[in-house]
């Protein structure tokens, strides 16, 4: 035996040395070779005056973004082609477009980065922004004054939300210009509104109240047994009002306005009345019984005719957008009126630069063109104008004649991207859908914690076994199957049990450093 | 001793020869990326790639022996014991029953039980929810159409673990069973025929012959599960219940808790460290019971 | 009497036990094949059902309006585990009969190697870097072959037990007085005489290759014409999965439109089984036994 131990050690020490050629050995670029690189360009710039003119060769810069819709291989290779058009002589720059699909997306992105390969601008769709930062895999956007010589379109466009995607002080990713806050509110397929003679309006928003919901839930059912009334979905985590502070909800800004306290959002009375009204609604037999294991979406249910409202973001173009998924006719209404913009609502989605990148400068010269062009935006969100997509008179954007949607790029992603405000307006949106947006974002209460983010890596392993318990619960609690007035304090002692008070003193510290820096 | 060894190495180099192949591959796939697994004891960092990450000691292990995390392990362990009892028994038994068999309908039962492993997880996971589906569940259906209730199978633990038990044999023993027959139709007929001129019925040539030849493989292929005895078929325990809470204390594993904790921080050393517990402990408790067989039977012992 | 009476019982006992096995295997699958023909409308108002309130054919249909897709990953997975199953096998039965010379210096150690391949993983990533970075493997078919799948210490070891017990060392034996080399005694005695393990192992490896899914959706990111059948429905389904579970984060609601809905996922899987429907019973010839050399007093 100890013959064979020896061995197996032996063995061991043999692959590790190996193994030492297989690892990572590109990653271990210093930021000084960086240097070296941008000096290298073989890009030549004259800087006189304000126009910048690009010769020698191009640096190819690679994207990669998360599609929902593979585009076909001419497609997109149309579509670098009119990108390149542009950017080559703007910025010096040559776009290789990398698509990923929804899954695979964010197991591939740290899978390339940790091998080394080149992967120059990604989204943090999916992904969380602290671990991969904490990995190192983001580049520090304001070295070198990397942004502000480079990216100042993107410091106009966006500037006043580049706090939020600060870690520590240091800025490591770009936020987009999107829906960043929306109230919460149901949408309501019209035609069993029309059959219970309930009085809406179809093109607008219903500002109604929680009483005149449950009325009209009450009436629904009682003319529709057989039909499931509200569709239940792990919509935003519990919308119950709070800010997020930090990227999780074990510890939360009730007041977010006001105060920098974190309190346990599970134990509050918000909470409590939240799962209350559902578990009305369960007991009225307003929520399916599969609710628990439904995997189909709330669309689809909708759309089927087996269900009759679901909950959603009141965003601007909801009504058409939603209206067109589901193939049927919905209204939306309202119930609440504030609603506030999270604090760790920017890094959701924000974009970063790979920290090994072989030349950072192109790369932020090329995220800034995004920000700033709409043809760009256009190319890279819809395709090539007359292949993938036609103007309308009324300007819209919409497939072109007898192609059906399926056309070689419409990856289906343009709120994923940039800046969707310069974008160009889908069919069925209103066409200053943008506008309305913007001044959605500008009516959301603005959180003082904006620009703080977590840094759970002490915590982990209460993180871990608080997610354990919450997703044992939530569904159970929140789509009213358990009575909450047992369930909550059942789950909140669970939690006490994983760390929550250990986890949240350690996020309220941090917070109050950060603040305290400010 | 030594030139005997040197005479043995020379004649057998087709052999080692043969060999190679394997090996190389074996290698490249297998033994070079281990030392990977000190990713469970470090933080990795872009920067310094797996090597030059610095150390987290202990630290990545921690989540795993968190204060609830115990019925995790519980369940992992007791489940495969559960399985390796019941799939081994099946599958023993049709390997036996099919290899008596002579007409033509045989091959038609291998097929059918075969067909449940070609179906992933995901497709077994809608198909039992067409089952247990609470309002449309094929199940609640009939139970309704004979009088009873309808019962809320994802919300009740106590059912499940016969219900993934059953799955578990419905997928597998169709294809475990290929093992046990294949030996079946290696052992010698001569037994069966000297046997059957002593005057032994069926069930006695079974007893005494095909089992006792049948042992030694049932020893290896229980060992090898043993082997694997702390991990679990993530697609059965987290896509089949549906990712129902109400069931997670019985159809949690360890596979499932590491999953839905790292959920959105895909950690690479917390989820390394989870493997390297899984694969030191099944390590152990191969070496173990393969010390015990050894002095059993050293034939059917795995080295 | 008695003797035949007891054979009788266990005759009855064996197509009994294994009706009732059959038939509980296959009665899910009846359920998979009928939602594939079923309206998908009514399988989301309905749920699944033996007998659907509405038959059709749109399921196939899609399938059909995407058949470049589809029928490309087909021959994908076809060519695939051809190659892997080939190549598997011989270098599996080549090791397996080389370790089952009892007497073979070293043969200790490349066992328990074998052993540790079983027990220990190096982990996805290392995995991948090994394979991306020293064998650039990454978007070419050796990425669908390589990784895992086209050997392991189980079958190995498989192999090298039947060997052990069932090619007895005096056969071998009498080959080498009359002179045979060591490749002539494996390949004129011993591997005529392996034939069900061949048979069984070519099975588990071309299963295998078939039903995987993995390689090809860590090592193909950028060519989607190397998407295999089991590879495509799982990015389905893994497409799905990410929406469900970012289904707040606005936008990405609409997405779940364009994922194929339940009904073609269904068919989808029913064509992912055919190819080994058909081919299955063919290869059970091989499981009956070979050749007899005659008898050989153990």
């Amino acid at each position: 035996m100890k013959k064979k131990i020896a061995m197996a050690l032996i063995l061991t020490l043999i692959l590790t040395a190996f193994g030492g050629c297989g690892s990572n050995n590109n990653a271990e670029k210093s930021t000084t070779q960086n240097q070296e690189d941008t000096q290298n360009q073989a890009n030549t710039q004259e800087s006189a005056g304000t126009e910048i003119a690009y010769t020698g060769e191009p640096v190819t810069v690679v994207l990669s973004f998360l599609a929902f819709s593979m585009p076909s291989a001419e497609g997109e290779a149309a579509v670098e082609a009119a990108i390149n058009e542009i950017t080559r002589e703007k910025i010096g720059v040559e776009v290789d477009l990398l698509p990923l699909d929804g899954g695979s997306y964010t197991q591939q992105i740290p899978l390339m980065l940790a091998g080394g390969e080149q992967v120059d601008a990604f989204s943090m769709l999916g992904m969380s922004y602290s671990t991969m930062v904490n990995s190192g895999y983001t580049l520090d956007l304001e070295e070198n004054d990397l942004i502000q010589t480079y990216g100042q379109g993107i410091i106009e466009e966006v500037g006043a939300y580049l706090d939020g995607c600060r870690i520590g002080g240091t800025l490591y990713g770009l936020p987009q210009n999107r829906d960043l806050a929306s109230p919460n509110g149901y949408m309501i397929a019209n035609e069993y509104l029309d059959n219970i003679g309930y009085e809406y309006d179809a093109e607008n928003v219903n500002r109604i109240t929680e009483e005149e919901l449950e009325d009209i839930f009450a009436r629904l059912h009682e003319a529709y047994p057989d039909k499931t009334v509200l569709v239940e979905q792990q919509l935003a985590r519990v919308s119950v009002f709070n800010d997020y502070a930090g990227g999780d909800w074990y510890g939360v800004l009730m007041d977010p306005a006001n105060s920098l306290e974190l309190t346990d959002l599970y134990s509050s009375q918000e909470y409590m009345d939240y799962c209350l009204q559902h578990y009305g609604w369960n007991r009225s037999g307003y929520i399916s019984a599969d609710a628990l294991t439904n995997q189909d979406s709330a669309i689809s249910l909708v759309g089927a005719g087996r269900a009759m409202a679901y909950a959603c973001g009141i965003k601007p173009g909801i009504i058409s957008q939603e209206s067109q998924n589901t193939g049927r006719a919905l209204s939306a209404f309202q119930t609440e009126e504030e609603y506030v913009m999270a604090s760790g609502g920017f890094t959701t989605m924000c974009w970063s630069i790979n920290s090994n990148t072989d030349n950072a400068d192109a790369v932020m010269r090329l995220l800034n063109e995004f920000y700033i062009n709409p043809a760009l935006t256009d190319l890279l969100s819809y395709g090539i104008e007359g292949t993938d997509y036609v103007v309308s008179e009324e300007g819209f954007y919409t497939y072109p004649e007898g192609t059906d949607g399926n056309v070689g790029y419409h990856p289906n992603v343009v709120v994923f991207l940039f800046n969707e405000f310069i974008a160009g307006v889908w069919e069925g949106n209103d066409i200053d859908v943008w506008k309305q947006t913007k001044e959605m974002n500008e009516k959301a209460t603005m959180s003082l914690a904006m620009g703080f983010t977590f840094d759970g890596s002490s915590v982990s392993a209460e993180y871990t076994a608080l997610n354990n318990v919450y997703e044992e619960y939530r569904n159970q609690i929140e789509y009213g199957f358990l009575d909450p007035e047992t369930g909550i304090p059942e789950m909140v002692s669970c939690m006490k049990a994983a760390g929550l008070d250990e986890y949240i003193a350690e996020k309220q510290k941090q917070l109050d450093e950060w603040a305290a820096a400010q | 001793m030594k030139t005997r060894k040197l005479k043995l190495i020379k004649k057998y180099i087709p052999i080692y020869v043969m060999i190679l192949p394997g090996l190389i591959y074996l290698f490249f796939n297998n033994l070079m990326p281990l030392p990977g697994l000190v990713l469970a004891f470090k933080n990795y960092n872009a920067r310094g790639g797996i090597f030059g990450s610095p150390w987290a000691g202990l630290q990545n292990f921690k989540y795993l022996f968190a204060n609830d995390a115990w019925y995790i392990t519980r369940n992992t362990i007791l489940y495969n014991v559960a399985f390796i009892i019941v799939n081994t028994t099946l599958s023993v038994l049709v390997a036996i029953v099919l290899s008596e068999m002579t007409s033509k309908i045989k091959k038609l039962f291998q097929s059918a039980i075969l067909l449940p492993y070609l179906l992933s997880m995901v497709i077994v996971s809608y198909l039992v929810y067409g089952f247990l589906s609470t309002d449309q569940g094929l199940l609640n259906k009939l139970l309704v159409s004979l009088g009873g209730e309808s019962i809320s199978w994802y919300a009740e633990g106590k059912y499940w673990p016969f219900i993934l038990i059953f799955v578990n044999a419905w997928k597998g023993v169709g294809y475990s069973c290929i093992v046990y027959m294949s030996t079946i139709l290696g052992f010698d007929r001569a037994y069966y025929e000297a046997a059957a001129i002593d005057g032994a019925s069926k069930w006695q040539q079974i007893r005494f012959i095909t089992l006792p030849l049948l042992k030694g493989t049932v020893l290896m292929m229980t060992m090898l599960a043993i082997g694997r005895i702390f991990y679990s078929d993530f697609g059965l325990f987290y896509q089949v219940p549906r990712n129902s809470g109400a069931l997670y204390s019985m159809t949690s594993t360890i596979d499932t808790y590491v999953y839905r904790g790292l959920l959105e921080m895909a950690d690479i050393n917390m989820s390394a460290a989870a493997g390297f517990y899984q694969s030191i402990v099944g390590f152990l408790l191969v070496l173990g019971s393969n010390l015990l067989v050894r002095r059993k039977d050293p034939d059917s012992a795995l080295f | 009497m008695i003797e035949s009476n007891s054979n009788k019982i266990f005759k009855i006992f064996s197509y009994a036990l294994m009706s009732v096995l059959s038939i509980v295997a296959i009665m899910p699958m009846v359920l998979l094949l009928t939602s594939s023909f079923t309206d998908n409308t009514t399988l989301i108002m309905n749920g699944y059902s033996f007998f659907p309130e509405k038959w059709s054919l749109e399921n196939y249909r899609y399938i059909l309006n995407n058949s470049t897709l589809i029928f490309n990953a087909y021959g994908v997975s076809i060519v695939l585990t051809a190659t892997g199953t080939i190549i598997g096998t011989a270098m599996t039965v080549l090791m397996g009969y080389g370790l089952s010379k009892k007497d073979l210096p070293g043969r200790k150690i490349i066992s328990f190697i074998l052993i540790l391949t079983l027990l220990f993983n190096g982990g996805l990533v290392p995995t991948y870097l090994v394979y991306t970075n020293v064998l650039s493997v990454k978007n070419t078919f050796w990425g669908l072959l390589l990784p895992g799948l086209l050997m392991n210490g189980f079958n190995v070891i498989l192999v090298k037990s039947y060997f052990v017990s069932s090619v007895p060392e005096e056969i071998l034996e009498a080959a080498e007085i009359d002179g045979a080399g060591e490749f002539k005694k494996f390949y004129t005695i011993a591997l005529p005489m392996a034939v069900p393990i061949i048979a069984t192992i070519a099975l588990f490896i071309g299963m295998g290759y078939w039903n995987d899914w993995n390689n090809g959706y860590v090592y193909i990111s950028t060519k989607t014409d190397l998407y295999s059948i089991q590879n495509l429905l799982n990015r389905i389904q893994q497409n799905l999965q990410f929406i469900i579970s970012n289904a707040s984060t606005s936008g990405v609601g609409q997405a779940a439109n364009d994922i194929p809905s339940e009904g073609v996922r269904m068919a989808i899987s029913i064509i992912g089984i055919l190819p080994v429907l058909i081919v299955y019973p063919w290869m059970q010839r091989f499981f009956i036994k070979g050749i007899t050399l005659g008898g050989v007093k153990g």
